[in-house]
């Protein structure tokens, strides 16, 4: 019995019809027939003919109705059978795929990984580099100012922040620019008092920059010029969507309350629309008008207070370029630079998502690699799962010959397999989401906390990608292996026996083994570069052990009529007490203050040393000057190198003190002792005794020029604030902060906010990029490479069985089961030889473009190849020397009696 | 054959469903099918029939295909199809009570209130 598939095979070429042309030759048909009964009962031939005509009526007419009609039909019919012939396919495709559930399980498993890794990753990138921050109006032209300086004999310097006079000109005078405004964001911004305070993400910015950007309110209004007016501004905020929701509840009624933000009342007046987040990808929970923030008296008019962002947006017509050339000419003007001036400088307008410095987030960088990365991972899955079909096509080669041999056309074979691998692709596809579900929540959450996310991990666009991505890769690797297959010469395979004519399959599948071991062997080298720049970054000496030491501010409240000097001696009363605190506490090994902490506050202060005309401007700025208590250096763990720590005598009013770090101990004074010499702080009269010195320590970067720093005794300082209070438990930093805190409130009722933190949350942000670079190189990497010593080990497994036959003829000849095994594991080992020789070829040439994401490991660091090397011919040793043990089994009386 | 009598509306799809049920026809196979069962008496327009057979076969109630006929000619075949073999059934029996009512009416005796 034919099934009714089969049949339908045959009957296909004579579906394709005209359906006027039918109507045409039935009428005619008729006409004929007629005729010829009526000349049968005597008419003569031409009365007949008329006869016949007039019966069937108006002729055209009838024959248009009909032909109306016809058409109309087969072209239901015909819809309605190619949707029965794809469901048959479809069942058919997953009969056969259920008929292998391993493999099947496999390639769609592997497809799906390659699938969401690369949805995943498309997701991060969209959003970090493709999509502009949400609710901005033509985002093509708004964009952020950046000023590049160089002064000879130095490194370019980029500048991303302003001051606001240079906003207030550019809003002024410049011809190229439609709008401008400024923007500056703060994570540490305190909302509410008390023990229930906490910090929320605030954004300080011009009125200017809500219709800069074009974005409507989702509640209320945003604030006008007269509440952002730097001369009477006013108190008013405006809640960020997210934040309403989680502190408001969402209430519609919002509008009009107060909150208190910074330890002042501020009048809520708008709530901003989902996702907004400005010009940047930050969270913002809260704006509020730029006049109204704490700020010097002169702040609208100093140069020297930088601290906003410049948004700008370019008329209609003018480029980036346009624009930039005519603020680097305002800029010279208005800071009298002379066109002969020896120092080059440039004003640009960066697309809105770069940071500060203009480039890229590095987390960004990082992720358009790991995008290319997923897209690899996607290339070596879908690479296995044709090797997988092409195998299983090579077995189902009889089924196949007899389908052609039937009649059934190639283009019908060939849809007929990819009809396979597409719902193979569909299955991956759907699974391929549910993997960027888990990992993309992953991936935001643990390595890019700080981004709005505005869209759900798996939105419509990652949804419509992976499933484009899905589809595409189905049907690549559906119609390899069916135009292998479907090849005409394979009729021949009818006579011919199973282990035959499979050379040019062979060779395929031995390519994509090949092209397979390369693609992960480079996957596992970046992989290997990220690890190996993670561990230098973190056994990196920052001076500081930043990971042992929680840093510590407390405000309290002030009474409004107070004065500066007696508000400052009441919060050193209240950080000495809280140190005495800190210090009787058993689980703490030593507290101590500090006015300008790394990772945190930074000082600069002019010197002078007597006998020297001027002291040498180092690249890294500086001099830097901290103010530290007894007991600093071991709390921070910064080593002293020579002399002494600062003693309980060092302190206000004692003979002044100092301890100098290296680098200013080997500028200054080469070749010499500096313990015992002097030098000014500021405007100081008196001579500083350099006591000590210390080990350089970071000020704040990972990477930062050397620098002058000094340090001095808390209390001798003169012209800079601001307290921390340094703690460095026994044990587990973190695992303090809520005790600590706790403490804190207990002790004095008047603390109004406490801001705990420890000092290595600052250096993981800086180390984000690395590690993301390692965890996700190394999961696609190992994804990839287990995917391909799955795929080695089904090629050589496949190898054997092909030629079982041959095994067994050379056992039978004698052969020893050691030259079977190395003969089948040396074929192994050349593809795996070959597949790293190519890995390292791919793996040098992109070494030039990855070395900027690296931290201080050469790309072509010489023992990340060689152990990827070694891992990836282990793997395939293994891979290989499975199926050959089994191959030493092949009983040659059985072997040569199939077939 | 002047004497025929005209079809009444609608009863030519059944009369077509009736001929197809006896075996699969062409059209004019199954134009004289009726001309004998009615011994000439039913006049079937030749062009009606077509559009009974076209719009048969939009319904899904009959399908055609080409075939060849006794005398080696290409034609197209009508085949009726189970929904078709319904759809006579119940016609069938809708006429036939149909036709014995309105034969009851009209022979019936005129009564007296």
């Amino acid at each position: 019995v034919i099934r009714p598939g089969i049949k339908r095979l045959f009957t296909l070429a004579l579906r394709r019809r005209n359906a006027a042309r039918d109507v045409d030759r039935e009428l005619a048909t008729h006409l004929e027939f007629r005729t010829e009964q009526l000349v049968h009962r005597g008419w003569n031939r031409e009365d007949a003919w008329a006869e016949a005509v007039r019966r069937l009526g108006a002729l055209d007419h009838t024959a248009r109705t009909l032909g109306s009609h016809a058409a109309r039909r087969d072209r239901r019919m015909q819809l309605r059978e190619s949707i029965a012939d794809l469901l048959a396919d479809v069942r058919h495709s997953v009969r056969s795929l259920a008929r292998e559930p391993g493999v099947s399980l496999f390639a769609i498993t592997a497809l799906a990984l390659g699938v969401g890794a690369n949805a995943t990753m498309f997701g991060i990138v969209d959003r970090l580099m493709l999509r502009p921050p949400a609710h901005i109006r033509d985002a093509h032209a708004v964009g952020r100012l950046q000023i590049t300086s160089q002064r000879p004999g130095f490194n370019e310097a980029r500048s991303g922040t302003f001051g606001y006079v240079l906003y207030d000109n550019i809003r002024r005078s410049a011809a190229t620019v439609s709008a401008a405004a400024t923007f500056a964001a703060s994570e540490v911004v305190v909302f509410g008092k008390g023990r229930n305070s906490r910090t929320i993400n605030g954004a300080e910015a011009t009125w200017t920059l809500f219709p800069l950007l074009g974005v409507q309110p989702e509640l209320g209004r945003f604030f006008d010029a007269k509440e952002d007016d730097p001369v009477s501004p006013l108190p008013v905020a405006v809640l960020g969507y997210g934040f309403w929701q989680s502190e408001f509840g969402g209430a519609r009624d919002v509008i009009g309350r107060t909150a208190l933000i910074s330890g002042e009342s501020y009048t809520i007046i708008g709530v901003a629309p989902k996702g907004f987040t400005g010009p940047g990808l930050m969270r913002i929970d809260v704006w509020t008008p730029e006049s109204y923030g704490s700020h010097s008296s002169n702040w609208t008019t100093t140069w020297n207070a930088r601290w906003l962002n410049v948004v700008l947006r370019v008329k209609d017509g003018v480029t980036f370029d346009q624009a930039g050339a005519e603020l680097t000419a305002l800029y010279k003007r208005l800071r009298n630079i002379p066109d002969t001036s020896p120092l080059r400088l440039s004003a640009a307008i960066r697309p809105v998502t770069t940071q500060r410095d203009g480039t890229q987030m590095s987390e960004a960088r990082v992720s358009k690699w790991l995008f290319g990365v997923s897209l690899i991972v996607l290339v070596v899955a879908s690479a296995n799962v044709v090797n997988l079909l092409l195998a299983r096509t090579v077995r189902r080669r009889r089924e196949i010959a007899v389908r052609l041999t039937l009649g059934a056309g190639r283009a019908r074979l060939i849809r007929l397999l990819v009809t396979e691998s597409m719902v193979l692709a569909g299955v991956a596809g759907a699974a391929g989401v549910a993997v960027a579900w888990i990992m993309g929540g992953v991936t935001r959450g643990l390595l890019i906390p700080n981004v709005e996310w505005t869209s759900g991990v798996a939105d419509l666009r990652v949804a419509v990608i992976s499933g484009g991505i899905a589809l595409l890769a189905g049907l690549i690797v559906g119609l390899v292996p069916a135009l292998q297959a479907s090849a005409p010469d394979l009729t021949s395979a009818l006579k011919a026996g199973v282990r035959e004519g499979g050379g040019r399959t062979q060779r395929i599948r031995a390519t994509l083994t090949i092209a397979q071991a390369a693609l992960s062997f480079a996957l596992l080298v970046g992989a290997g570069l990220f690890i190996e720049s993670l561990r230098r970054v973190q056994a990196l000496d920052l001076g500081v052990e930043t990971n042992r030491v929680l840093r510590i501010w407390v405000q309290q409240e002030g009474a409004n009529d107070e004065s500066f000097a007696t508000m400052r001696q009441r919060q050193s009363h209240l950080y000495g007490t809280a140190l005495e605190r800190f210090r009787e506490r058993p689980d703490v090994e030593s507290a101590s203050l500090a006015i300008g902490l790394s990772f945190g506050m930074t000082f600069g202060d002019a010197i002078r040393v007597p006998g020297m005309d001027s002291i040498p401007q180092l690249k890294g700025g500086g001099p830097y000057m901290s103010a530290v208590t007894p007991g600093f250096f071991e709390t921070v763990g910064t080593r002293i190198a020579r002399g002494r720590p600062f003693q309980s005598e060092d302190r206000a009013g004692s003979a002044p003190v100092a301890i100098i770090n290296e680098t200013m101990a080997e500028t200054l004074w080469p070749n010499e002792n500096p313990i015992g010499r002097c030098f000014y702080v500021g405007q100081s009269k008196n001579c500083a005794t350099i006591v000590g010195i210390a080990v350089d320590a970071r000020r704040g970067q990972l990477r930062e020029e050397k620098a002058l720093m000094f340090y001095i005794p808390y209390g001798q300082e003169e012209g800079i604030g601001g307290t921390s209070l340094v703690v460095r438990p026994r044990g587990n930093a973190r695992q303090m902060i809520a005790d600590a805190r706790r403490m804190l409130f207990d002790m004095d009722p008047s603390i109004t906010f406490v801001n705990i933190a420890a000092m290595q949350d600052a250096v993981d942000a800086q180390t984000r990029p690395w590690r993301l670079g390692a965890m996700m190189f190394t999961l696609m990497g190992v994804l990839a490479f287990v995917v391909a010593a799955i795929g080695m080990y089904s090629v050589i497994a496949y190898f054997v069985a092909n030629r079982r036959h041959e095994i067994g003829v050379r056992i039978a000849l004698g052969a020893q089961a050691r030259d079977i095994v190395r003969l089948i594991v040396g074929n192994g080992l050349v593809l795996a030889v070959i597949g790293v020789a190519a890995g390292s070829a791919i793996a040098l040439a992109a070494a030039r473009l990855i070395q900027p994401l690296l931290f201080e490991t050469p790309a072509r660091n010489p023992a990340v190849f060689v152990t990827v090397a070694v891992a990836l011919l282990a793997v395939a040793f293994v891979a290989t020397v499975i199926p050959a043990l089994r191959a030493r089994r092949v009983n040659p009386v059985d072997a040569m009696r199939v077939d | 054959m002047a004497e025929s009598l005209p079809l009444v509306k609608g009863t030519l799809d059944v009369l077509v469903l009736k001929a197809l049920n006896w075996a699969p026809m062409h059209g004019f196979e199954i134009t004289t099918w009726l001309e004998d069962r009615s011994g000439g008496a039913l006049d079937v327009e030749d062009s009606a029939l077509y559009q009974a057979l076209y719009r048969l076969e939009d319904r899904g109630l009959i399908r055609a295909e080409w075939g060849v006929t006794e005398n080696n000619r290409k034609a197209r075949y009508y085949t009726i199809n189970p929904a078709g073999r319904t759809h006579l059934k119940a016609q069938t029996e809708q006429w036939l009570e149909y036709a014995k009512t309105v034969t009851g009416v009209l022979t019936s005796a005129p009564k007296r209130a």
